[in-house]
């Protein structure tokens, strides 16, 4: 599989990981400070690997009344593959919305690419850089072909509103469509794919983002066992093709190998269970 | 035949007739597929019983029915959206609450005052014949509106109608889209109702969607197909009551479920179904 990510030469600095660990060895110190002053500029989606990319310091957060997390402090690292790990209702995918500001924290502190987010615009500008995939949902309920679903995952970062997709935009499309073997699908119709062909053109539709935070919640959740296997090893490549900061949400336990970390998360709290010092 | 049509047509209200209800048909047919998709059906019918308090109130209190029908119709489509994010409520949820409400509302409104609960229904037979070239630019309007938002913001409408929580996660503003949708739904609804009644809002907004929706294979092959078939209906009602001498909303309104019958036949037996 080529190394390097679809559409790296357009990416506003998130060339991060693996590929960036390796530049980065061979860099002088002058081009690394040149470097750093361009990330404090940029300020979001650029990161050198083992820095924080998701930082939580005693984050409340919760639906209407009710407290789901409480007082949850953990660090994610760029490049990092992690899974948080836990059963049903103990907070992951609340942990999960709130990385991607879907939930307003109650309490705390939620550092994003080494800022502190204090507004709705810091995690628009986020967004730029994360892309998500959730678990495996219903056929939607329009007519949506593959290559138009994948592409749709560009959306904002690309293209908006009257800004169109350009010709770029498609030719990406059809190479993550050949990365995730489905390319000679492109045209058919989303509903009429099986459970683990659409969390394949799901898992494209997020990486057309080219982001630099890949959230996963429970993907895997109503795959049948093949498909659970091909769709994992298909993340992990990926992960580490791309040099992706990686969080995976899971209840159920997965082959531990290709992970980095373990976070198990109960009654709203988190633990590390990797014992590797990256918890705050 | 010819002749007949050709003297019928030479009336200046029956072509603003044709007129208007060829374009409700290819343009508020758009909003079928949105109806279909968000499973908006309930809110349609709320926002008719909506229209039903606002003109029972018109009857009541002495102003005109018609227009307490469109000014409650709207606002419906206008509170739908920001309360059911601000209450966590289903569309159905909502629509089920305000749907018995207005019902209720509108009959202890004619009890308490009198009036003939049969007056109210008369606003929802409505009168094409009674257009005049102010209404028909008012179709026009809406109808350009509604394409509008589908061409601009087709690509984010598509996200949020095939799957809401990963629009979110990508930034696009569900809530706005979501509640420009259901304003033109209420436009479309208000404006359907005062040209031919409640029969055409089913010809010309959501059978044509539903029929649509059988066929295509993306969306913008669905708001093709639903525009076209609800100006066809439209078209054949129209022409079949000025020959046959029959209600034009209702007419229209059979052409509509013979297309509907068609595509539900022609799907299955051709296996064509998008």
């Amino acid at each position: 599989m080529d190394r390097k990510c679809p559409g790296s030469s357009s990416r506003a600095g998130s060339d991060s990981g693996s590929e960036r660990g390796r530049s980065v060895a061979v860099e002088s110190e002058d081009d690394r400070n040149v470097e750093r002053q361009e990330t404090v500029d940029r300020g979001i989606g650029r990161h050198y690997p083992g820095e924080p990319v998701v930082e939580f310091l005693d984050v409340r957060c919760g639906y209407a009344a009710r407290e789901v997390i409480s007082s949850v402090s953990f660090r994610i690292r760029a490049g990092e593959l992690v899974t948080l790990l836990g059963p049903n209702g103990a907070g992951k995918s609340t942990i999960l919305k709130t990385i991607l500001g879907l939930l307003k924290p109650w309490g705390g502190t939620v550092r994003m690419f080494g800022r502190a987010i204090a507004s709705t615009r810091d995690f628009a500008a986020c967004r730029l850089h994360m892309a998500y995939l959730p678990q495996i949902q219903t056929p939607p309920a329009v007519p949506v072909t593959v290559f138009d679903a994948v592409l749709l995952g560009r959306w904002g970062k690309h293209f908006a509103w009257v800004r169109r997709p350009h010709r770029a935009d498609r030719a990406q499309v059809y190479e993550l469509l050949e990365m995730v073997g489905m390319a000679d699908l492109a045209e058919r119709d989303l509903r009429r794919l099986s459970g683990g062909q659409r969390q394949r053109a799901a898992l494209a539709q997020a990486l057309a983002r080219e982001p630099s935070l890949l959230l996963l919640d429970e993907p895997t959740t109503y795959l049948d066992s093949e498909a659970k296997q091909d769709l994992l090893e298909r993340i992990t490549e990926l992960h580490r093709a791309f040099g992706l900061t990686t969080v995976m949400v899971t209840h159920e336990q997965l082959p531990g190998r290709a992970f980095d970390r373990f976070l198990r998360v109960e009654a709203g709290q988190v633990h590390d269970l990797s014992h590797s010092g990256g918890t705050g | 035949m010819i002749a007949e049509l050709s003297a019928t047509l030479s009336i200046a209200v029956v072509r603003y007739a044709l007129v208007g209800m060829v374009v409700a048909g290819a343009t508020f047919s758009l909003l079928g597929v949105v109806v279909v998709s968000l499973h908006l059906t309930a809110m349609r019918f709320m926002l008719m019983h909506m229209g039903l308090l606002g003109a029972a109130a018109g009857i009541s209190l002495g102003f005109s029915p018609t227009g307490g029908a469109l000014v409650l119709v709207l606002t419906g489509s206008l509170l739908m959206g920001p309360l059911g994010n601000r209450l966590s409520l289903s569309p159905a949820s909502i629509s089920g609450f305000f749907m018995t409400g207005s019902l209720a509302a509108a009959f202890l409104l004619l009890a308490a005052t009198g009036a003939r609960a049969m007056d109210v229904f008369g606003v929802f037979a409505g009168n094409i014949l009674m257009l005049r070239q102010i209404d028909v630019i008012v179709v026009i309007v809406v109808g350009i509106v509604i394409v509008t938002v589908f061409v601009v913001a087709y690509r984010e409408i598509q996200l949020v109608l095939m799957d809401r929580v990963r629009a979110e996660a990508l930034g696009v503003p569900v809530e706005y889209i979501t509640g420009v949708l259901y304003l033109l739904l209420g436009a479309g609804i208000a404006v359907a109702l005062r040209l031919v009644g409640a029969l055409l809002v089913e010809a010309g907004i959501l059978l044509p969607g539903m029929a649509a929706l059988r066929f295509a294979r993306t969306l913008s092959g669905a708001l093709l197909l639903s525009g076209l078939f609800g100006a066809l209906a439209c078209t054949l009602g129209f022409f079949a009551a000025v020959l046959l001498d029959l209600p034009i909303g209702a007419s229209a309104a059979a052409a509509s479920t013979l297309i509907l019958a068609a595509s539900l036949v022609l799907g299955r037996v051709c296996g064509v179904e998008g």
